[in-house]
């Protein structure tokens, strides 16, 4: 690897906005703002804009695990979507060496009219793994995920459960160089979790990068070295996982009172 | 930059060629005498009118007119209407309407001026996004592949239905037409208007599903990146899967009728690609706009149900009166379905010069509409 030493990501000045979702655009909401631009007067339909990030920087080497923590709404997803390139920024940088980052959230980008199996072939296709190469792991897929017996049959009569849990079989199998997990390590009962942790434990020794979000104390502690604590948008601070998350859950006792 | 310039001469090319020869090889009935070829004149009107759509497209709102923009505005306003009131006494209907067409293309284009692709990275653009969407192509293909096998086995009569449709509206209509209106015809009904309906379906049909192609699939494209030109691609390869059926069916009815597929039918393949460029072109254009403007459907609704009448489906061009010929000539699938009928009906090559005007329009529209769709994808999913 000739960039072994730089940054597998780097996040520089990263700003995102969003538009409040009410101010759905259609052709009354342009026209009445043309007009009243027009007439020069504020427009009336102005829409309301909220900063969900504002300038985080940061850098992640290759082989690091870094949790994200912080409170709802604190942009968390957002800067795991940033990444993984879902959405661009709306100011600022996102650079990332890796060759790609899989995304873990409940969703897991599946289409629900087709089966399992078609849907492990056409993700794996998304992350830039051809059907060839699909066709070696998709027993261990399968097995993973423990969803045998329902392989075949449409994705939309799976429970939750069913999907995340193929949703992160396909991303650990894959075998990107960055792993962004979004909140997905709670689901299925005690003994598939353990089994996810032994997979992500798996993936941090062969030296790829993981970037974690989770409520669940333990599991940072147990997984990441590094933590970085989000609030409202801002990096409030970066370092060792076990002074970040003692400031933060300070944080959270004091918020409660 | 270069490639504004190239698309700008390619355009006025097109409609200089166009104008000036057009009117003088018309189709069947001969247009009049209305313009005698000046091109530096025409070039002039034609520039002018270029500047006005330029100026219109770089204000977003009047309230910004002012200073250098202003005086861009005016001048090339004065330029247009001093020369087509100098240059051109006996200006026609025909060359007022074509000045039109070359202001709205040229402001479409303006609109999405090219350069505003830099302006997040160096790395957005043109090139790299096609780059992109090379490295995605066998997803386009597993992924087609899987939309037509769950169309197709859906419904019991799924292929049939596809076959059909396009029978029983041509039933209905020949009761109508050939019956009822007593209109003319060299070749019976049903092949002369299949001959151009299984083309025009075309169009129709993945201007439709373009509707549908972003919004359907905003769960997908929050979850994982892949390259969004994909989810357009996709409906037009159902819509030309599609086709394949349909084609056939009309080559079965047509030899029915006693029209067999001749050795002219190499330049089905040329004027089918003509047709992908103008249909995708709009696609790229309908299917991000109707994410942000979601009035956008009703109105392509419309639209498509005039073009259906205007474009020379359900009765021959020699048909069209003299006053209405305009129509014609301004609709660039007008020349492309005549060109299809040419081959199948009459095993003739389609008229090159006629072709010339459609095949610019359509190159123009799949440039400009995939530019509109690259500057404003990224947006797609802040509106989700």
């Amino acid at each position: 690897m000739s960039h072994a030493h730089a940054p597998i990501i780097s996040v520089e000045k990263l700003y995102k906005q969003y538009v409040r979702a009410e101010q759905r655009p259609s052709f009354r909401h342009e026209a009445v703002n043309a007009l009243r631009q027009i007439l020069n007067r504020r427009p009336t339909l102005q829409s309301k804009q909220f900063w969900a990030l504002e300038d985080v920087s940061f850098t992640i080497n290759r082989g690091e695990s870094v949790a994200i923590v912080g409170r709802n709404g604190s942009g968390k997803t957002t800067l795991l979507r940033l990444i993984s390139g879902i959405m661009p920024p709306t100011k600022g940088k996102v650079m990332v060496q890796g060759k790609f980052a899989a995304l873990l959230s409940l969703g897991a980008g599946f289409l629900p009219d087709l089966t399992g199996r078609k849907n492990i072939y056409l993700n794996a296709a998304i992350h830039g793994v051809p059907p060839r190469e699909t066709d070696k792991i998709i027993d261990e897929i399968i097995d993973f995920a423990e969803i045998r017996p329902f392989i075949d049959s449409p994705l939309k009569h799976y429970s939750s459960g069913m999907s995340a849990r193929l949703g992160f079989s396909v991303a650990v199998h894959i075998l990107p160089d960055i792993v962004l997990i979004d909140e997905v390590l709670s689901v299925g009962d005690a003994a598939f979790q353990e089994k996810c942790n032994r997979r992500v434990l798996d993936l941090k020794t062969q030296g790829r990068t993981l970037l974690l979000v989770s409520h669940a104390g333990e599991t940072i502690r147990t997984l990441c070295e590094r933590s970085l604590w989000l609030h409202k948008g801002k990096l409030m601070q970066d370092g060792q996982t076990h002074l970040v998350m003692d400031a933060y859950e300070e944080f959270l006792t004091q918020e409660e009172s | 930059m270069l490639a504004l310039i190239f698309n700008f001469a390619l355009l006025l090319g097109a409609h200089l060629t166009a104008v000036q020869i057009r009117l003088r090889i018309p189709w069947g009935n001969p247009l009049g005498t209305e313009y005698q070829g000046a091109p530096v004149e025409f070039a002039l009107i034609i520039l002018a009118a270029s500047l006005i759509s330029y100026g219109i497209g770089m204000l977003p709102l009047a309230s910004k007119l002012r200073g250098r923009r202003a005086w861009l505005f005016g001048l090339s306003l004065l330029m247009t209407i001093g020369g087509v009131l100098i240059l051109i006494p006996d200006v026609s209907q025909l060359q007022m309407i074509y000045f039109g067409v070359s202001a709205v293309t040229l402001g479409l284009i303006a609109i999405v001026y090219p350069d505003r692709l830099l302006r997040r990275s160096p790395q957005d653009t043109l090139w790299y996004n096609l780059s992109q969407l090379w490295k995605a192509r066998t997803l386009l293909q597993l992924w087609l592949g899987y939309n037509i096998q769950s169309r197709y086995s859906q419904t019991i009569l799924g292929i049939l239905w596809i076959i059909l449709l396009p029978l029983a509206t041509a039933g209905v209509l020949s009761i109508a037409f050939s019956q009822i209106l007593q209109v003319q015809y060299d070749v019976p009904f049903v092949s002369f208007f299949l001959s151009g309906l299984v083309w025009y379906t075309l169009f129709n049909q993945g201007t439709l599903n373009s509707i549908n192609a972003l919004i359907s699939r905003m769960g997908i494209m929050n979850q994982v990146p892949f390259p969004r030109e994909v989810v357009v691609l996709l409906s037009l390869g159902e819509t030309l899967v599609d086709l394949i059926f349909a084609f056939g069916v009309m080559v079965i009815i047509n030899w029915v009728n006693g029209i067999v597929p001749n050795g002219q039918y190499i330049y089905l393949i040329p004027l089918l690609a003509i047709l992908v460029c103008f249909t995708l072109g709009i696609m790229f254009f309908v299917s991000c706009l109707t994410v942000f403007v979601r009035d956008v459907p009703q109105l392509v609704s419309v639209v498509l149900q005039l073009l259906f009448y205007l474009t020379p489906l359900l009765y021959p061009v020699s048909q069209i009166p003299d006053r209405l010929r305009v129509l014609i000539l301004i609709n660039p699938l007008a020349g492309v379905i005549q060109g299809f009928r040419e081959v199948i009906l009459y095993a003739r090559p389609p008229d090159i010069v006629t072709l010339y005007y459609p095949t610019a329009f359509a190159l123009t529209l799949l440039y400009v509409g995939y530019i509109y769709f690259i500057t404003n994808k990224d947006r797609v999913t802040d509106y989700a």
